[in-house]
């Protein structure tokens, strides 16, 4: 490890209290459900109750005279507009047109004075449908004669950052192959190979907020309040859709109650906005839960995957066949397969690795982003394959992950960013965390995980930082306060730039009108491009002030004063901007902007007679290059951790025939307080190796992919190998019995 | 909707008889649930809350008296917890915090879900529930309450006073097997007792909480015979032999508890 020289620094590196965390203990922070605009009516979804139907007949007529009602909107609505929207792909109508791909689509909405008005008015539309073979899983969607989606070619949405999209093979709508060295030769000449099917759940990222839009459209003006994390996408979605200029468009965004992906790109946004088209009044629409489950989820997924490694313990080669079920729209579907063949080959240095990853349609709601996607897919399975592998060796897991890491600056794949962290440090300060060496009660077991995460996304951020003259300081950056704390964090880094106290500077939420453009609010981008953004606009700023000040030393209290010099009498302020374009060809596809760290250790304890598996010890490693906030990084990490905690044991969204079984809280369960490990360590590492301000990179997204990682690894140690997620005790109780009639417990 | 609120038991039950299609509501949080997702559009709720008489435990006779009002919340202090600690036990595993605060035995009992917590600790007591309306009162043993799963034998002008229940200070134990550690519907649930005999209920293993009993000399045999009292079924929380082995595992372990 190198011994850095810091300098000093004022603010960066403290963990100073949250900017927004006096508004939320008082219950003052306003969040999308408190807005109240003038004139504003309320908005109800009717849903498809089926999972694959023509849509022959809807009559609104009843419900359009029902007292208090304003208006429905139908797929008739829409004759004057290209209805299809998608980031990636062009797939979705705002509203089912004649045929409903999941139950739970749109099929009309409704505008009431009030919500009861609005929900009685849903019972009143009578639709007639025509009921279609169900394709529920992936199996059934890729049958030879499965039901086929989408006809047609599939058209590119604004944002897929993909090329040139593959074109449509049945109900797969996207494909990632990668394929370096001699694979079959490689497999031939290895000593041990490991092999095997696995199953990865679809789960719901549950924000406790759920998706929320309050829409006003007067003529080419269309305003929304909306729960995004990427305003501007959302924005310029909105402005194809419905073919206006930019600037007519405006979104709005408070607070977030959370997101994890699923209030990432555009959801309820387009169907809010065409129904204040036609109701000619404002209109909010706020999902339920279960409303908000069949809106976005998390990619289920299979995997074929096999490893070969040599005796002495050199991984020589992988292969990976995956299927990520992106459901009925594509939404961030393609982007997720694509990370995930990307994350599928781990870190290691390989002789050859194949990899072929499909996005595959569904009968069920849309997938699209959750933290840590694709990395969370596929680390468990390479990581645990892995581990496998040194079991039949006799090696210790940790020795061969030593062996066969990549170091820093070494190439990962051909022509993207060269490893840019010292994953081998990092995993042994997990494993020590747990207790690596320490001796082991029957039934423990311990293990580590390794991952990569491409993150960053497209790196485009825009930032104002306005001096006032009474020496406050405003920040203007679009990136959206989700819970992750990047008030906090740029309000730190404008007052280190310009020597003032971090209670002096203001960022405020998104307004599209005002704010400057910043691509998206995810990937663990915003600390690292967007603060980049920020530091060079208040460096600007700073800038303007040397040269006012003419060679007298820098004071913030006597900044007052040099803007009254410097504009004749006090008014009048101080604006630096800064910009983060990408350098070189500025391709997305020759990124990373940075590689996240993804490493997380467990110990575990299993009840061999019931299944249970307790957690007793976990490590995440927030290897960031600079903690600009250590406590807002330690707060990622833990919430990471009972997340994956959540995703490796118990959560689970379960489908029969396209219907979602379990869509409320009591059923669909998100770990609690209870659910916490005895121990829980996160490990920050600073080597000041990022690219974002000071040496940062972003973080929060790889414990939850290294913890389900980390714990499969634990339970596997104990002796029960799983192939299949979530953890439930009834899977490892049969898991073990099954190990029982093999002959192979206890171990 | 109406909402009715009586503040003595005379006027409730009246309230109920002049009104048999007013859907009582203690603590609200089955009721209410059933509101928010629209399962159930009662034209006016009875709500109980202001009526003193339901409220509260008290020893009567060797046996402890629960008001059909009782909070989880209020279950989980002692001394309560001390004569009833299966109960206590139960009580500390129903939902968060806020819902002990409000859930009731009662409303419990009124749900009569095969899922419902009080009720293996209660029948492994030997509980009895006290029903009235305007033409009287009525003592129901519990097995004989609750008739199939989320029903009872309630009239329709009739409330649950409270229960009473015996087997106060005997050995007695609550476990639950579910994914989650808290606020979970469990997949089993199971009160066992050890007083003169064996008993034990589970919860979640068939269409009603059942009851088994046993000679004390029967200890080996008895986690086999409780799980074979099970009718599970398969759902989304687990599968019905998974549920039948879980309870065997779990009446070991609730009678090695008891037994030492
Ligand atoms: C988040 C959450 C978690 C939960 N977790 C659990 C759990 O872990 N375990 C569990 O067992 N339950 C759980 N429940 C269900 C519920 O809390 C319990 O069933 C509770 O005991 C109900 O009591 P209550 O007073 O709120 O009943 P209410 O909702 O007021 O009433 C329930 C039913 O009983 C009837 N009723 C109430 N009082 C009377 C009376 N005096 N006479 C006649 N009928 C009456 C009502 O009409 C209604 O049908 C949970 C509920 C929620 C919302």
């Amino acid at each position: 490890m190198t011994i850095i020289e810091r300098q000093p620094l004022a603010h960066v590196g403290r963990s100073v209290p949250r900017r927004d965390a006096h508004e939320k203990l008082r219950g003052a922070a306003q969040f999308v459900g408190d807005f109240v605009v003038p004139r504003m009516v309320h908005g109800k979804v009717l849903r498809s109750p089926f999972a694959h139907a023509r849509v022959v007949a809807v009559d609104a007529s009843e419900a359009e005279a029902l007292p208090g009602v304003v208006c429905v909107l139908t797929g008739d609505d829409l004759t004057d507009l290209d209805p299809y929207w998608g980031h990636a792909i062009k797939d979705r109508p705002i509203v089912a047109l004649d045929h409903v791909r999941f139950a739970g689509e749109p099929v009309a909405a409704v505008a009431a004075e009030d919500e009861a008005t609005a929900a009685a008015a849903l019972n009143a539309i009578r639709v007639e449908y025509e009921e279609l073979p169900v394709a529920g899983t992936i199996e059934q969607a890729l049958a030879d004669d499965a039901p086929i989606l989408h006809e047609g070619p599939l058209r590119p949405g604004l944002f897929h950052g993909l090329g040139e999209l593959p074109p449509r093979e049945g109900n797969v709508c996207y494909r990632y192959r990668i394929d370096r060295g001699e694979l079959e030769s490689v497999f031939a000449r290895a000593d041990l190979i490991v092999e095997g099917e696995y199953s990865f759940p679809a789960v719901y990222q549950y924000a406790m907020e759920t998706h929320t839009v309050v829409a006003q459209v007067e003529g080419e003006e269309i305003t929304v309040w909306s729960t995004c994390q990427h305003p501007f996408l959302v924005r310029a979605e909105l402005a194809d859709l419905f073919a206006v200029p930019l600037a007519s468009v405006r979104v709005v965004v408070p607070y977030l109650g959370g997101g994890f992906g699923s209030k990432s790109y555009t959801k309820m946004e387009p169907l809010t906005a065409a129904l204040a088209r036609k109701a000619g009044r404002p209109v909010r629409i706020q999902n339920r839960v279960d409303e908000s489950m069949v809106t976005t989820r998390r990619h289920g997924m299979r995997c074929r995957m096999r490893t070969a490694m040599t005796n002495e313990g050199n991984l020589v080669a992988r292969d990976v066949d995956c299927w990520f079920d992106t459901g009925a729209y594509a939404d961030n579907g393609p982007r997720v397969t694509a990370t995930g063949g990307d994350a599928a080959p781990g870190p290691y240095r390989w002789h050859a690795y194949r990899v072929d990853a499909r996005c595959v349609y569904t009968n069920t709601g849309p997938a699209g982003s959750y933290r840590a996607f694709g990395a969370a897919h596929l680390q468990w399975i390479g990581e645990s394959q892995i581990d496998e592998l040194a079991r039949r060796a006799g090696l210790d897991p940790l020795a061969v992950r030593r062996d066969n890491l990549c170091l820093p600056g070494e190439e990962l794949r051909n022509g993207a960013k060269s490893l840019d962290a010292d994953l081998i440090g990092d995993v042994e300060q997990a494993a020590a965390a747990v207790g690596w060496s320490e001796p082991k009660r029957a039934n423990v077991g311990r293990g580590v995980s390794v991952g990569l995460l491409a993150a960053g996304a497209h790196p485009v951020s825009t930032a104002i930082v306005r001096l006032e003259a009474d020496g406050q300081v405003v920040v203007l950056v679009g990136t959206t306060e989700v819970g992750q704390g990047p008030r906090t964090v740029f309000a730190q880094i404008a007052a280190e730039e310009l020597g003032v106290d971090v209670e002096q500077v203001t960022v405020r939420g998104t307004d599209t009108r005002f704010t400057p453009y910043d691509r998206s609010t995810g990937a663990s981008r915003s600390t690292t491009i967007a603060g980049l953004a920020v530091q060079r606009a208040a460096r600007q700023v700073r800038d303007q002030l040397e040269e006012i000040a003419a060679g007298d030393p820098l004071e913030p209290t006597a900044y007052p004063e040099l803007l009254r010099r410097h504009f004749g009498f006090t008014g009048g302020e101080l604006i630096g901007s800064g910009e983060v374009a990408p350098t070189g060809t500025g391709s997305y596809a020759e990124g990373p902007v940075f590689w996240e760290v993804c490493v997380g250790a467990a110990e575990v304890e299993v009840d061999p007679e019931t299944g249970v598996v307790r957690v007793r010890r976990t490590a995440t490693v927030a290897d960031v290059g600079r903690a600009i906030n250590p406590q807002l990084v330690q707060r990622q990490d833990e919430g990471a951790t009972l997340q994956g905690l959540g995703n490796a044991l118990f959560e689970e969204m379960v489908f029969e025939d396209g219907q979602l079984l379990n869509d409320t809280l009591l059923d669909y369960r998100v770990p609690s307080f209870a659910d916490l490990p005895n121990e829980m360590t996160c490990v920050i590492v600073e080597n000041e190796d990022g690219p974002g301000p000071y040496g940062a990179k972003g973080c929060g997204e790889g414990a939850l992919a290294a913890i389900p990682a980390a714990v499969v690894n634990a339970l596997a140690d104990v002796g029960v190998p799983m192939q299949e997620l979530p953890l439930t005790p009834e899977r490892v109780w049969r898991r073990i019995q099954t190990l029982k009639e093999e002959g192979k417990w206890p171990r | 909707m109406d909402v009715l609120t009586p503040r003595s038991l005379e006027q409730a039950l009246r309230l109920k008889a002049e009104r048999p299609d007013a859907v009582p509501i203690q603590g609200g949080t089955d009721v209410m649930v059933e509101l928010n997702f629209d399962r159930a559009r009662p034209a006016a709720l009875l709500n109980l809350n202001e009526v003193a008489e339901l409220r509260g435990w008290s020893r009567q006779n060797g046996r402890v008296w629960l008001g059909s009002g009782l909070t989880y919340a209020e279950a989980m202090e002692r001394p309560l917890a001390e004569a009833l600690p299966a109960l206590a036990e139960a009580a500390r595993t129903v939902g968060g915090p806020q819902i002990r605060n409000r859930g009731t035995i009662g409303g419990n009992l009124g749900t009569a879900s095969p899922a419902g917590d009080a009720l293996p600790p209660l029948l492994v007591c030997g509980a009895e529930v006290k029903i009235a309306s305007v033409r009287g009162e009525r003592i129901v043993p519990l097995p004989d309450f609750v008739v199939g799963p989320k029903r009872n034998v309630l009239a329709e002008d009739e409330l649950i006073l409270g229960v009473s229940v015996g087997g106060t200070e005997s050995r007695q134990t609550f476990m639950k097997v579910g994914p989650r550690n808290a606020m979970v519907i469990a997949v089993v649930s199971l009160a066992v007792r050890v007083d003169g005999d064996l008993r034990a209920a589970f919860g979640s293993a068939g269409p009603v909480p059942t009851l088994v009993r046993a000679g004390l000399g029967d200890v080996d045999s008895f986690p086999q015979r409780v799980a074979e009292a099970a009718s599970p079924i398969d759902d989304v929380r687990g599968t019905a032999s998974y549920r039948r082995h879980a309870l065997r595992i779990l009446t070991r372990r609730a009678l090695d508890r008891c037994l030492v």
